[in-house]
This record gives structure tokens, C-alpha cells and sequence, in this order.
């Protein structure tokens, strides 16, 4: 991984980043907005699956509402987070925060790829529930936990570089 | 840019506090406090942006006024809470680096005007909500009240994160944005 960072670093396209040196905070604001974003819509989901926020809406209408807008902050987050890995990718591939943060990211994406599948395939029981079951709600706040453990992670790859 | 200027005694009485001297030598409290201060921010922003989609008519038209701002509201402030509280800690700490960058004070000028902006809204437009609660029919001191909080927010997390590349990068950014 060292090898293929120092490669990506020596690249043309990293070099014009880090020439632009404005571009990766620029990048990271953008980055941080969407995380925003997508923050919203993962608590207004879960919380509404908890019985803690949203009850006069029904489940499947919450979920309508946010979930388009967790996946568009998933694929600015991406496209973002790209730009700063091709900018500086010692710092960031060659970090245990780092990869924690893409594993987590990765388990919370499938978590509501889940969700949103077994929504369309049973429409009319989530239409019709008050609040998740206990196995859903166990998954809500997993989901929360996991969301927010990528935020701080996200943090963290800024102090857990190592000097090569 | 002219700064505001705080007297020297008080810096010099923050950073002497056992609390600030802790953050600054402590290996992990500094970038533990600041993610948790990240946290809380994207969940200000969040949900804030929520209420204003709302207002502006971009989303959640189907839901009246009052009852999405029951819903993130709280949440709301209680990460708002947890940003003022984190974000004290941070600057104790470093204050005397964080005085003489223009990114923090203007960080703090777009909050200042996010609150005048939220008061506004609160105090004169929100008044006649009954009228306008349910339908898409947001009067447009609310549209423009949304549409305010949104780019204000926007500006608040990128002098929030430009500080981080103005202490220490002087050389790069001329000391200030």
C-alpha cells in the first residue's frame, strides 16, 4: 500500500492538486456539508425507528424523504473524499483510521442498502408500524453508532498519519 | 483585517487554567474533543437544513412546519449545545493562536447572523405559522429566512474549518482567508 501511495503521490494528478493548494480545504468543506447531509437524514431515520422523532409521520414516508438524500451526501462524500485521498495518499491509505473509517462506512452502506430493500419488498408492514421491531431498533441505534464512528474516524486520519 | 482585540491578561488566564494546559499536553484530548465537536456540528447542520429544505419547499412539503421542527429541533440544540461545549475546550487551549485568525471571528460573525437571522424568523415570521403550517403556501419572509440559515450554516463550517489551515500554515494562506 506504502508503494502504491508514493506512486498515486508521484502522479501527475496529485501533484496539480497539492500545487492548488486551496483545493483540498475547499474539498473538505464540500465534504463535511455532505456528511452533514447525509447525518440528517441517518438520524431522522433511526430516531423515527426508536419512537424518538418523526411519529407523525409514517415509516415509509420518513424513509422517502431521507433516504435520496443519504445516498446523494454518500456520493458527494465519495467523489470528495477521492480528491483528498488522489491529493495526499500517504496521508490518508497509510492510516489505520483511515481504513477503520472504510470499513465502518462499508457495513453502514450495506446496512441501508438493507433497509431500503426490505422497505420496497414489505411495503405494507412498514406502512403500517408504529415503531421498528426490537431487532430493528437494535439496528437503528447500530446504525447511529457506526455513522458516528465514521465521522469521528473521518477525524482521527489527520492525527494518525504515519511519517514515511 | 482588523481583529477585535482582547487584552492579553485574559488570554493569558485561559490558557493558564489547569483544563487548557491539560488539552494542549494531552496526546489524544485535543483531536478527541475536535471530533466530537465535528460530530456535533454535522448534526447541527443537519438538522437545521432539514427545517430550511422545508421552508424553502424543497423537501418535506408533505409535513407541516411546526411538526419537523418538533422533530429535529431538539436534536438540534442538543448537538449545538455539545459544539459550544467542545468548541470552548478547543479554543481555552489554543486561544492565543486562535485570536489572530480571521477565519474564527468570522466563524463566529456567520453564527452571530444565523442567530439574528433564527430570531427574526422565530419572533416575527413564525407567528402566523397557523396560516401556512400545512400547505406549500410558505410566505416568502420564511423562504428567505430558510434559504439565510442555510448559506450562513455553510459559511460557519468553512471558516470552521479553514482555522485548521490558517494556525500553522501561515506560509500557504497569508495567515488568514
Amino acid at each position: 500500500m506504502i508503494q502504491f501511495a508514493n506512486w498515486l503521490a508521484n502522479s501527475g494528478a496529485s501533484q496539480k492538486l497539492l500545487e492548488n493548494y486551496w483545493i483540498v480545504p475547499v474539498v473538505q468543506c464540500i465534504h463535511i456539508l455532505a456528511i452533514s447531509a447525509l447525518m440528517g437524514g441517518v438520524l431522522m431515520i433511526n430516531l423515527r425507528i426508536l419512537n424518538l422523532a418523526g411519529k407523525g409521520q409514517t415509516m415509509t414516508a420518513t424513509a422517502r424523504r431521507f433516504v435520496p438524500w443519504i445516498w446523494w451526501g454518500v456520493a458527494i462524500a465519495l467523489i470528495t473524499g477521492l480528491i483528498q485521498i488522489v491529493a495526499e495518499p500517504v496521508r490518508d491509505l497509510v492510516n489505520y483510521a483511515f481504513w477503520s473509517k472504510m470499513i465502518l462506512l462499508l457495513l453502514s452502506i450495506v446496512l441501508l442498502a438493507a433497509f431500503q430493500s426490505t422497505l420496497t419488498r414489505n411495503l405494507a408492514v412498514w406502512e403500517e408500524t408504529s415503531s421498528g421491531t426490537r431487532k430493528v431498533q437494535v439496528l437503528a441505534i447500530l446504525s447511529i453508532a457506526m455513522w458516528v464512528a465514521v465521522v469521528v474516524l473521518g477525524r482521527w486520519i489527520a492525527y494518525a498519519q504515519i511519517e514515511v | 483585517m482588523t481583529l477585535p482585540h482582547i487584552p492579553q491578561m485574559w488570554l493569558d488566564a485561559l490558557t493558564s487554567l489547569s483544563l487548557s494546559q491539560f488539552i494542549r499536553e494531552s496526546s489524544w484530548a485535543f483531536p478527541a474533543i475536535e471530533s466530537i465537536h465535528v460530530l456535533a456540528i454535522v448534526m447541527v447542520v443537519g438538522t437545521i437544513a432539514i427545517v430550511d429544505l422545508r421552508l424553502i419547499g424543497i423537501a418535506s412539503n408533505n409535513c407541516a412546519v411546526t411538526q419537523i421542527s418538533r422533530d429535529t429541533l431538539k436534536w438540534t440544540w442538543g448537538a449545538f449545545i455539545l459544539a459550544v461545549i467542545s468548541g470552548s475546550l478547543m479554543a481555552i487551549a489554543k486561544i492565543d493562536s486562535y485570536v489572530v485568525v480571521p477565519s474564527f471571528w468570522l466563524k463566529f460573525a456567520f453564527m452571530f447572523a444565523a442567530a439574528i437571522n433564527m430570531l427574526i424568523f422565530e419572533l416575527v415570521t413564525f407567528r402566523s405559522v397557523r396560516q401556512w403550517d400545512a400547505n406549500c403556501g410558505v410566505p416568502r419572509a420564511a423562504k428567505i429566512a430558510g434559504t439565510l440559515s442555510l448559506v450562513l450554516w455553510t459559511f460557519v463550517v468553512i471558516f470552521g474549518r479553514w482555522i485548521g489551515y490558517t494556525i500553522n500554515f501561515d506560509s500557504v494562506f497569508g495567515g488568514g482567508f
